[in-house]
């Protein structure tokens, strides 16, 4: 079983069995023509572009009325395969350079390929696939090969590196019920077919096809993102159950979602969302959510350290897409085990307790810097929030701020524009600063605790880790005890606390959450329109009360059973 | 003869593949040779090419200037104004 994280682009869930398409590479070299047989050339080429736009006429009638969406996306590459530019383009390199009509249409098409490619706008940059698509059909033609349609055995998962816009159009008549793809965003053409087929589908999985072969079982998880590659009995049940409710559930939550995340007796509680990729905004923004409270940035670390233009160009268009909503980017939360050593020049024997995070950050300083300089030049888009991750002492927070506040002087010097301030805060999720909070309180602006780590940290437990993960355990009194007193400390003080762990996207803590004095969460979007339900059914009388009773039980299973049974009773669909 | 008009692109997605389809094939219903650029610069596409019009870029709000050459010119501009003035019937 593995699990993959891509982006959701089409909502549901689906379980099936996998057809996975390969791309056919054509290899095109540079030949040459001789002169005397450049007419005859070009005539190919022409002859060639009129049979590609041929055989895109007879699949556009054969969609119909029924898939306008899929016969839209092939009209249009119909008329770019009888553009007169284009035309006068290849003709010329036939002409001029006698190259074989292949290899100047892969040229021309080549070019517009990588002037879409560069374009700010997503939509137009995603064009550069239907550009690479009819470069394909014609060069199909030109070689005086024919494809043939796939055809599919009903109810399979489609899996590819890249689908392109005519497979995808050509889909359309077919029993798919998912797709998971390597590449693409939300306004891919997968995504937009899935949307209009109502089939779930998740794209930028990056490597999933080349992790499963036909016949595997694949879920795909359209609201979360989540792929999962042959699933244990026990997830696939889980999967199965979350299929069965899930369509009913979300269809009768969507309606919930304007309405506030206010308890009963009037008290607001402000949801925001975590994100890893900017394509998530929209699908944040569509469950409800306030802003983004965590946007994670280790995906832009993939291929290395990014420089500050990959950093920018992804920090503004999530703050162009939530169009004045917040925006809390966090600093590179990785350790140095996630890179190459060449990046970092050594090895790391201990990666939870080594070099990670805010640590790797202040040694690797201008690869914070450039982090950093992105952060405060999209701040003049949109309200944007700095977090540092995993800081445990206060002369790591100087030093961080410090860094930050020379970034600044260097930009003002360039003339770069920003936000006249942007606000600074940390991630709670060592118990050492935890412990200290009240002292921390004067040098930020805000506090987010990590659950995730500071369960791990205060327990000891490595919850990946079969052997020990059921003593991790979020309920701990004495874990309790410790978010407690960092919320009222920071509530004492005037200073914004939120949580952006799973515990707060975890339907049974939220009750508790509140009733330690949470006011802000910051969680996964598909589980907001479920915690906006749990927050409305209560008072924060009720709240108090059950935060009591668990910060007064001896052991964690005694608070996971009273929260289960209260939980159960508000929320009687989910459980 | 030759016309030279601006225009500001105002449908919601600017430019894109529907909106470059339908202008498209209003220029290609005109003999004469129809080309648009950004207002004030100096790269001019062909009307009659969707690749050369996607290709510019222009979204909600870009300035255009259109050049017309030929017979019936004015008229070429005529329909394509009035395209954008349409919105290209989107909204």
């Amino acid at each position: 079983m593995e699990t993959i994280k891509g982006i959701p682009v089409s909502p549901g869930i689906s379980i099936a069995e996998v057809a996975l398409l390969r791309s056919d590479n054509l290899r095109i070299h540079r030949r040459f023509v001789a002169p005397e047989d450049v007419e005859s050339e070009v005539r190919r080429f022409e002859r060639a572009a009129r049979k590609a736009s041929r055989d895109l006429e007879v699949q556009i009638a054969d969609l119909g009325e029924e898939f306008m969406i899929a016969a839209q996306v092939l009209q249009t590459h119909r008329d770019m395969l009888n553009d007169p530019g284009l035309h006068s383009d290849v003709i010329s390199r036939i002409r001029d350079n006698k190259f074989t009509a292949a290899y100047a249409a892969s040229i021309v098409l080549g070019e517009y390929h990588d002037r879409f490619e560069q374009m700010e706008s997503e939509y137009l940059s995603e064009r550069s696939h239907d550009i690479r698509d009819i470069e394909r059909q014609l060069l199909t033609r030109i070689l005086g090969k024919r494809r043939r349609p796939r055809v599919f055995r009903e109810n399979v998962t489609v899996v590819a590196h890249n689908l392109t816009p005519s497979q995808t159009a050509s889909m359309a008549k077919e029993k798919v019920v998912g797709f998971a793809v390597d590449v693409g965003g939300r306004t891919s053409h997968t995504a937009i077919l899935a949307r209009a087929l109502q089939v779930p589908a998740v794209v930028g999985l990056k490597d999933v096809s080349r992790k499963v072969v036909n016949g595997d079982t694949l879920v795909i998880d359209g609201y979360t993102g989540e792929v999962i590659v042959n699933p244990d009995k026990k997830t696939l049940a889980s999967y199965r159950r979350k299929a069965r409710y899930s369509e009913k559930f979300y269809s009768e939550l969507q309606e919930e979602i304007s309405w506030p995340a206010e308890t009963i007796d009037g008290h607001e509680i402000t949801l925001s969302a975590n994100i890893e990729l900017h394509e998530e905004v929209a699908t944040a923004l569509e469950w409800g959510a306030k802003g983004i409270g965590l946007y994670r940035t280790e995906f832009l670390y993939d291929q290395g350290f990014p420089d500050e233009d990959l950093h920018f160009k992804a920090y503004r268009k999530a703050v162009k897409a939530l169009r004045g909503r917040e925006l809390v980017i966090r600093t590179l939360d990785a350790g140095a085990d996630k890179f190459h050593e060449e990046f970092v020049g050594f090895e790391e024997p201990n990666p939870f307790l080594g070099c990670r995070s805010i640590r790797l950050c202040l040694q690797e300083q201008s690869m914070f810097r450039s982090q950093l300089r992105a952060a405060l030049r999209v701040s003049v888009f949109g309200p944007v929030k700095i977090m540092l991750p995993m800081i445990s002492t206060i002369e790591e927070l100087r030093s961080a701020k410090s860094i930050i506040a020379e970034v600044r002087e260097e930009l003002e010097a360039e003339g770069a524009e920003m936000a006249p301030r942007v606000p600074v805060g940390i991630m709670v999720e060592v118990p050492s600063i935890a412990l200290i909070i009240d002292r921390v309180a004067d040098e930020v602006d805000f506090f987010s605790i990590g659950t995730n780590d500071l369960v791990q940290y205060s327990l000891a437990v490595d919850r990946v880790n079969e052997h020990v993960a059921h003593l991790y355990q979020p309920s701990h009194p004495g874990i309790l005890r410790l978010i407690g007193e960092v919320i009222v400390a920071s509530n004492r003080a005037g200073i914004q606390v939120s949580i952006c762990g799973e515990m707060c996207s975890e339907p049974a803590y939220v009750l508790l959450l509140m009733g330690l004095g949470l006011r802000h969460f910051s969680l996964s979007p598909i589980a907001i329109p479920t915690v906006k339900r749990i927050i409305r059914q209560v008072t924060m009388k009720e709240a108090v009360e059950v935060a009591e009773q668990c910060l007064g039980a001896e052991q964690s299973s005694e608070s996971e059973e009273f929260l289960a049974r209260r939980t159960s009773k508000l929320l009687p669909d989910f459980f | 003869m030759e016309v030279e008009r601006t225009v500001t692109v105002s449908n919601k997605y600017g430019l894109h593949a529907r909106a470059s389809t339908t202008l498209v094939k209003t220029a290609a219903q005109y003999e004469s040779d129809v080309r648009l650029g950004r207002e004030g610069g100096d790269d001019f596409v062909d009307a009659k090419s969707i690749l050369g019009i996607m290709s510019m870029g222009a979204e909600c709000g870009a300035n255009l200037c259109l050049k017309a050459e030929g017979t019936d010119a004015t008229d070429a501009l005529d329909a394509i104004i009035d395209l954008f003035e349409r919105k290209f019937d989107e909204e």
